[in-house]
Parts: structure tokens; C-alpha cells; sequence
């Protein structure tokens, strides 16, 4: 264990890496889960098609197969991101998806009369959504995002194949050099397991202040 | 006949690097320029040896490093990186070059070229103690279509196995060295297939009086690796190949090698000449 836990430095480097990616991917899905969500709720036609061609590209397909292809097959057609880069985009873009449906799934759910309501008082399309049915469809997405964000910390493992020294590989390399197997493994798993409790303990955080004043069971079943 | 048209194709290669070292290649000129060159290590000792802090050290990435000095480059910057990823890294300029025992193989000089050998050694079995299916080629693995064997895939190992005669189904893949030989003490597998120096410090790592080594395997050529450059980088690897001659001429090659294991006078005789087909 000593001989593993000597490697403290690049296990120090491998778990910054892991945390940089997961934030940074996290705060791409989140962007992309709105953008590609509500597009999905557009009245127009060709916005929805473009969300679903999107939603089914990025769901459809491995995120370790988009990862290669987004370091190693763009820059032959002279498109370059550094590791990191491709790394949160796949990530981000991956995790997007799934979370643009936990966004439709939250918008629907609120209900029909608010929409009507926030027409009566003549609010804009933009004003309804910004002040009445979005703050209402939040605490309805937070759990189910607090869980996607746990997939995405693990999903930070695949990023090693694109030259991105993350914890996994990290671990990996422990491995090769001291032939030991499962101490470097149980320290990783411990790693994970607090950065995920640490992210799980923000989510809560996060879903008590948006639900402050508001009962989530009436806005979500109304 | 053989031998004389490789000694004038060697001396016109020499001739040309000769001339291209007073125009400097693009390549070699940005590399100065920058002062480092990012090289791709894959994480095999003895090839290369990752300090507990990450500085990357080892055969491989050691001479890679005597060599770009010489040429005037005064910083390696490692990149560690799966075996897998290799090819692809070069092939879409991820690193300047590649080194750490990827061999020398006909089917990835299509993709890839390399420098002059640096690295060359025997290959090896790891089996349970007192080598109770008594393997000592490859040919006594695929006589028992029972036994198991494990290697990486890709790896020149599993090639030498499909080529004598050890049926695709009897191969499991390992992801790094350590899993195969996990595999082998669980019984999971019979035997274990790597590069010969791979296999010995794996083997003196684990420590495990279980398990047996068994080198050299006769039937399969000695596995010579080099440096590996992107198609467009031949000006470069020429360069590359001088300095490298300079470093074994002065004897300081087998200085940088000879600690790790390796053996100075095994790449004598070799050259990606013979090893790629139409030399390339």
C-alpha cells in the first residue's frame, strides 16, 4: 500500500484532472440540456428535427467512439482541440443529451393552467418561460440531474484513450509500474466515492434552494 | 547480393541524410524552435519507467532524449498514452514522435514510419511453475486447442500466435500487462505472452513463486522497436537516424540501455530497412 500510496503526486494530478473534466463537462451538458431541450418544445419544425438529430447522435452512440473521434479524426479534416477540450466536449455533448430530455420531461410536467395563466396576463413567450414555467420545472430536473452528474464523474474514466491523464489512468499506470492491483483500485474507488459524495451533497444543496417556498409535488403533478 | 544493395542503400540514405542536415527539416526546425518535442510513452517497463512524481524515464524515452539533444532539441515532453492510442496520435500530429517498444511491424510501417531500431530483445512465456503444459513455442500452444493464452491485442504477440497455428478462440486479450498476469495466477489463462524484458520485470515485480519464465521462445525473430514518425516526418527521420548512429558510434547508446536490460549489440545488425517492406 505504501508503494502506492508513494505515487501521491500524479494521483493528486490524475484526481484535479478528473474534477476539472467532470465540472467543466457538467457545465457544457447543462447549457446544451437547455438549449437542445427546449428546442424540443419549439414550435417550429425544423428547430425540433435539429434537436432530435442531435438528441439521437449523441445518445445513439458510444461516448468512448465520439471521444477518439473527436481527438483523433477531426484534426485530419483540420479541426484541433487539445485532450482536455475534446474531452469536455464529448462529455458535455454526450451527457447534453440525456439531460435535454430530463429539461423536456420538467417542462411538460408543469402544468397546463400555468402556461394559460401567464397568457392571460399577456406575457411574452419569453417572459412565460423565464419567470413562470421554468422556476417551476427546475426542482422537478435537479434530482435526475444530481444523477447524471454522478454518470458523468464516471464517465471522465473513458477520457484516459484520448491521452488525458485522469485518475482511472493514472491508476492504470500505478499498476503497470509496481504490479500491484488492488491497492491502486481501492484507493481510486475511495477517491471516487468522496468526489461523488461531495457532488451528490452540492446537488441537495442546490435542490433546497430552488425548491425553498415552492412544493414540488404540486408543481410537478398538478 | 542481398547484403551489398543494403549497404548502398544504406550509405545513400546516409548520403541523403547527410545533405538534408544542412537544410534543417521544417519539422526539426519548429522542434528547436519550441525547445521540446512531444514524444508518445506507452507504460511498459522496462521500455519506460514512470517515477512516482510522473517524470518519465526508461530505455526508450531515454534515448529518445540523448537522441533530440544531439539534434538540438533540449526538452522531451512525455506524453503517456495507451498503446492504442499510439498510431493514431502520430498519424493526426497529436505528438512529434512515439517511442517505448512499439515494433517494427510491415503492417503499421502503412501508417507509420519509423527510425533505425533502438530497442531489440527475445520474447517470452510466463506459465505456472514447472510448466505443466510444457510450452516452450508457440506451436505447443496451438498442438492443444484446451489451453488459453493471453497477450495485447494488436501486439506482435498475437500475430506470432495466428501465424503458428494457435487458433483465434484460445487468445484473451489483456487491457495492461499486470491484468494477463493476474489472469495466469487465477488459472483463468496457461500462459502469458509478451516481449522478454517486458515479461522478466513483470514476473520479478509480482514476486509470485507460482509462476515460471520462459525465455527466449524459439521460432519467432528477435522484435526490434524504434521511434515512430508521422508519413510526412521522412526528412526528420532522417535526421533522427543520424543522431542515433552518433549516439551508438560513441558508445553512450549502450550506456543509456544496458542498465535497463537491453542489449546494445542486438540492434547491430537490424534496420527498418528489412523490417518495413519496400523499406520505407
Amino acid at each position: 500500500m505504501n508503494q502506492v500510496l508513494s505515487f501521491y503526486p500524479i494521483l493528486i494530478d490524475g484526481t484535479i484532472t478528473t474534477i476539472i473534466l467532470t465540472i467543466l463537462g457538467a457545465i457544457l451538458a447543462l447549457v446544451i440540456s437547455f438549449i437542445v431541450g427546449l428546442a424540443r418544445i419549439s414550435t417550429f419544425t425544423s428547430i425540433r428535427v435539429l434537436a432530435i438529430v442531435y438528441l439521437e447522435f449523441f445518445r445513439g452512440s458510444s461516448a468512448l467512439v465520439q471521444m477518439f473521434f473527436i481527438y483523433f479524426v477531426l484534426p485530419m479534416w483540420g479541426i484541433y482541440f487539445d485532450a482536455l477540450t475534446a474531452g469536455v466536449i464529448a462529455c458535455g455533448c454526450n451527457v447534453g443529451a440525456y439531460g435535454s430530455e430530463v429539461v423536456r420531461g420538467a417542462v411538460l410536467a408543469v402544468g397546463k393552467e400555468q402556461h394559460e395563466a401567464s397568457k392571460a396576463l399577456n406575457y411574452s413567450n419569453y417572459k412565460r418561460y423565464r419567470y413562470v414555467i421554468i422556476p417551476q420545472a427546475i426542482p422537478i430536473m435537479i434530482p435526475t440531474f444530481g444523477n447524471l452528474l454522478i454518470e458523468l464523474l464516471k464517465l471522465t474514466a473513458v477520457a484516459s484513450l484520448i491521452t488525458i491523464s485522469d485518475l482511472t489512468f493514472m491508476a492504470h499506470i500505478i499498476r503497470v509500474q509496481t504490479a500491484l492491483t488492488l491497492e491502486p483500485f481501492l484507493v481510486i474507488l475511495v477517491i471516487y466515492f468522496i468526489i461523488a459524495s461531495v457532488l451528490v451533497k452540492i446537488v441537495d444543496l442546490i435542490a433546497k434552494k430552488f425548491s425553498k417556498g415552492r412544493n414540488i409535488m404540486i408543481a410537478g403533478e398538478n | 547480393m542481398k547484403k551489398i544493395i543494403l549497404f548502398f542503400a544504406s550509405f545513400l540514405i546516409l548520403l541523403v541524410s547527410a545533405k538534408s542536415s544542412f537544410a534543417e527539416s521544417d519539422t526539426l526546425k519548429r522542434l528547436k524552435k519550441q525547445g521540446y518535442a512531444v514524444v508518445a510513452v506507452a507504460n511498459e517497463p522496462p521500455y519506460s519507467d514512470i517515477k512516482s512524481d510522473g517524470y518519465v524515464t526508461g530505455a526508450a524515452p531515454d534515448v529518445a532524449r540523448a537522441v533530440l539533444t544531439i539534434l538540438g532539441v533540449e526538452e522531451l515532453k512525455a506524453e503517456v498514452i495507451m498503446y492504442g492510442a499510439m498510431i493514431p496520435a502520430l498519424q493526426a500530429k497529436r505528438v512529434d514522435m512515439a517511442t517505448s517498444g512499439l515494433y517494427i511491424k510491415p503492417d503499421r510501417c502503412e501508417s507509420i514510419i519509423y527510425s533505425e531500431p533502438d530497442l531489440c530483445g527475445a520474447e517470452a512465456f510466463a506459465v505456472p511453475a514447472g510448466n505443466p503444459n510444457n510450452l516452450l513455442t508457440y506451436e505447443d500452444i496451438g498442438a492443444n486447442p484446451d489451453l488459453k493464452m493471453t497477450t495485447c491485442a494488436g501486439c506482435a504477440e498475437e500475430k506470432y500466435a495466428l501465424e503458428r497455428g494457435v487458433n483465434a478462440n484460445q487468445i484473451v486479450y489483456f487491457d495492461t500487462p499486470p491484468s494477463g498476469i493476474k489472469m495466469l495466477q487465477q488459472g483463468r489463462v496457461d500462459v502469458f505472452a509478451l516481449s522478454g524484458l517486458g515479461t522478466q520485470d513483470l514476473l520479478q515485480k509480482t514476486n509470485d513463486p507460482n509462476l515460471e519464465l520462459i525465455m527466449p521462445i524459439s521460432g519467432v525473430p528477435i522484435g526490434c522497436a524504434g521511434a515512430a514518425f508521422n508519413m510526412n516526418d521522412i526528412e526528420f527521420r532522417a535526421e533522427y537516424n543520424m543522431a542515433l548512429a552518433k549516439l551508438k558510434a560513441t558508445g553512450e547508446f549502450a550506456a543509456i540501455i544496458e542498465p535497463y536490460g537491453f542489449s546494445a549489440e542486438a540492434t547491430a545488425g537490424e534496420s527498418y530497412l528489412t523490417r518495413c517492406p519496400d523499406g520505407k
